[in-house]
């Protein structure tokens, strides 16, 4: 009795100083109490206080019988910063840039850091014969074709546009602007990084080929140290997340098979719930297949797995190439939403006892 | 004003207050501690920007004091590499960051993570026959004989043992010590790292032998410019100095010629003084003699800079091995003091506009001012 209290009101003081729980659920709970006009407070009532936003009952099917499966809103947000003082080395995607340098071929490359104001530096993929000012970005935008300007530690499709110059035109997310305003764009206050600009695989590409497609996996470590997938789906763009494949802004998920890395049973966001669909509402394509070279990011997330082996949960965004893939950016605390909407995640006991270990640490 | 761009005003007003509070702290400190100097002349060097202290260790005056880098822009010097000194204030990180430098820095075997209890983690180059538990350790130690385990984020000798087993007697910092001492040592300790010991190369341990010798060179990069290595220290370790070769804990040191890598002119800091120290202070051998490897070292420091390019003035420790040389340590924070005592970093025009555009960036403002810090 007396470890459960002290248990409970260690749980609370750690919520009290984490900025994140605060910042993070906070965020949630606007949207969930503007956005579920059609739910009852008697349902609100019920869903706060076993943890879950109100819209879980509807995104997931929440009720009495089931709840106990799905890892609640405030415990997972409780649970930041998971990997502790060294999330920033995944959170923050130059740092990880660095710190995967062993894991160089399967990055992205990174041409220029952007900001404070007129600042414009260098980085280690840039050519040796550019310089270090906007007129030495535009050339070299001019000279790739396509360019992606990413907030330097952004979520959720936050702060990402692509730059394209075709035809003597400059497009910022395939909208067309003058010279004078894509410098004024380029003049960022805040942290971004210029990075090459990534195409999907035809498999995924005739989908929809509006934005990169990336599938996200979410890894963990089982007790016996060794890294476990706990669930991955593709994310597809369509007409409206423009640049980004974001399910919050409008995206499509299909759930992928662990073994087999095949994909299926697309759904999309609409009305606080998962509603499947069969085909890509624009393209018409039928949202199913199978992930190129799958076995081999199995494999490559296992060998970062053991060469951080003070990472104890990631969740990867990696875009799957004509020649490859590339992880985009690792999320130190990444929504589980989708993946549990494909199969509770607490369903699966080796998972189940992982957030345990975590909650109890 | 955007989410980001206003945390990171904040972050910068946090840093600035914070480095504004340590150095009134100093300043009061001075006020009340240094009876060295008058009133009057205290005031004359707190108006420009130094403690009172300076005006006796350099020598300052009226004509000269614009030479000096002041103590209140080597406060602000503090946050010229902003965010990103993450990536060289704990040695792990620093480890994993610079990566593709990985031949110039020592072996990490294991972590000793952070937790109620311990949990051990493998590093990348602990030999794969090896477990995560204390016997592992302590089986590695049998094998290698010297093991370093140092705070992750410590500095200046801080956290730092030396683990050694020879002939199955076990030392610690040179101390004899039973087996058992050294498995509840490591037991515990927590957010540790334990990495390779490492030896100095023999022109060096014939000054000290039984010390870490470690050369301190320092750094500045701008963006557009080349770095330049600003001053470079060669330090040794005495008895007073314990396992490390810290100035502040009574290590000696001698002044190193950027262009040919010659050391001479031995000081130990005593208060708030160089005193002059042209012999080691325990086997009594010459603080002189040339760096080996000092081309390398010059060109491989260059291209850490270069390759970090978002960081503004690096502190490089490096340890000159007989086969080469290890980075064990880049501080974000170097001390000038010494390096302000031989050769004014504010004499030469180049490296005075390099530091004060570096300072002004930090601050917040594009142009720098050129009339010196005041208080």
């Amino acid at each position: 009795m007396r470890s459960s209290l002290e248990s409970k009101l260690k749980s609370i003081w750690k919520s009290i100083r984490s900025r994140y729980y605060w910042v993070g659920l906070g965020h949630e709970l606007l949207y969930d109490l503007f956005n579920t006009p059609e739910m009852s407070w008697g349902q609100r009532m019920w869903a706060y206080r076993r943890g879950f936003l109100v819209y879980r009952m509807t995104e997931y099917g929440l009720n009495e019988k089931n709840y106990s499966q799905y890892l609640s809103d405030t415990a997972y947000y409780n649970l930041h910063p998971i990997n502790g003082h060294f999330s920033f080395w995944i959170d923050d995607k130059l740092t990880m840039k660095y710190v995967l340098h062993p894991f160089d071929n399967y990055l992205p490359r990174y041409y220029y850091h952007l900001g404070n104001g007129e600042q414009v530096t260098k980085l280690m993929d840039c050519p040796t014969d550019y310089g270090e000012n906007l007129d030495a970005v535009l050339a070299l935008l001019r000279q790739k074709g396509r360019l992606a300007a990413k907030l330097i530690s952004g979520s959720r499709g936050q702060g990402f546009f692509k730059l394209t110059y075709h035809e003597g035109q400059y497009l910022l997310n395939d909208e067309l602007l003058t010279l004078t305003e894509l410098k004024a764009f380029l003049n960022r206050k805040e942290s971004y990084l210029l990075t090459e600009w990534l195409s999907s695989n035809h498999e995924l590409s005739r989908i929809w080929s509006g934005a990169a497609s990336s599938v996200r996996i979410v890894v963990y470590r089982n007790k016996a140290d060794q890294v476990r997938i706990a669930g991955a789906y593709v994310k597809f763009g369509t007409s409206v997340t423009g640049p980004v494949d974001n399910i919050a802004a409008g995206g499509i998920s299909a759930s992928v098979d662990i073994d087999s890395g095949s994909f299926a049973d697309a759904r999309i966001f609409r009305n606080n719930a998962m509603i499947p669909v069969k085909a890509h509402p624009d393209s018409g394509a039928v949202i199913a297949g199978t992930l190129p070279f799958w076995a081999e990011i199995r494999t490559i997330l296992n060998a970062i797995g053991n060469y951080l082996p003070h990472f104890k949960y990631m969740g990867y965004d990696i875009v799957i190439g004509e020649d490859g893939f590339f992880i985009v950016e690792i999320n130190s605390l990444p929504a589980i939403d989708i993946l549990n909407c494909y199969s509770p995640l607490l369903a699966d006991p080796e998972v189940a006892e992982f957030f345990n270990r975590l909650h109890q640490s | 004003m955007s989410r980001n761009s206003l945390n990171m005003n904040l972050r910068r007003w946090g840093s600035n207050l914070i480095n504004s509070y340590r150095f009134w702290q100093e300043i009061y400190q001075d006020f009340r501690s240094n009876q060295q100097t008058t009133l009057c002349q205290k005031l004359w060097a707190y108006r420009r920007g130094f403690r009172s202290a300076k005006i006796i260790m350099y020598g300052l005056n009226e004509q000269n004091y614009r030479q000096y880098m002041s103590d209140l822009d080597f406060h602000r010097l503090g946050s010229v590499n902003g965010r990103h000194r993450r990536w060289i204030d704990d040695k792990l990180t620093m480890k994993y960051v610079l990566h593709a430098f990985n031949d110039h820095l020592p072996g990490y075997y294991y972590m000793l993570d952070q937790g109620q209890n311990l949990k051990i983690h493998r590093l990348p180059d602990c030999p794969g026959e090896y477990g995560t538990d204390i016997e592992a350790i302590m089986a590695l130690l049998e094998s290698k004989g010297n093991l370093a385990v140092k705070l992750l984020a410590g500095s200046q000798g801080v956290g730092f043992y030396k683990l050694s087993c020879q002939e199955g007697r076990f030392f610690v910092n040179e101390e004899p010590v039973d087996r058992k001492y050294v498995e509840s040592l490591l037991l515990g300790l927590r957010d540790y790292i334990i990495t390779e010991f490492l030896t100095g190369h023999p022109t060096l341990s014939s000054i000290c032998a039984y010390r870490a010798n470690s050369v301190r060179v320092m750094t500045i990069k701008q963006p557009g410019t080349p770095p330049l290595i600003v001053g470079a220290l060669m330090r040794f370790g005495c008895a007073q100095s314990g396992s490390v070769d810290n100035i502040s804990a009574g290590g000696a040191v001698s002044l190193v010629d950027i262009d040919t890598g010659r050391f001479d002119d031995g000081r130990q800091l005593v208060g708030d003084e160089w005193k002059e120290c042209s012999s080691h202070p325990d086997t009594g051998q010459p603080l002189e003699g040339e760096l080996p490897f000092w081309e390398d070292i010059k060109s491989t420091v260059t291209a850490i800079c270069n390759y970090l390019p978002l960081l503004t003035w690096l502190g490089f420790d490096i340890i000159i091995l007989e086969q080469g040389f290890k980075i064990i340590e880049i501080n974000s924070q170097a001390g000038i003091a010494l390096h302000n005592y031989y050769h004014p970093l504010y004499k030469e025009r180049d490296c005075e506009r390099l530091f004060k555009q570096a300072i002004a960036r930090s601050q917040g403002r594009t142009r720098f001012d050129s009339g010196g810090g005041r208080v």
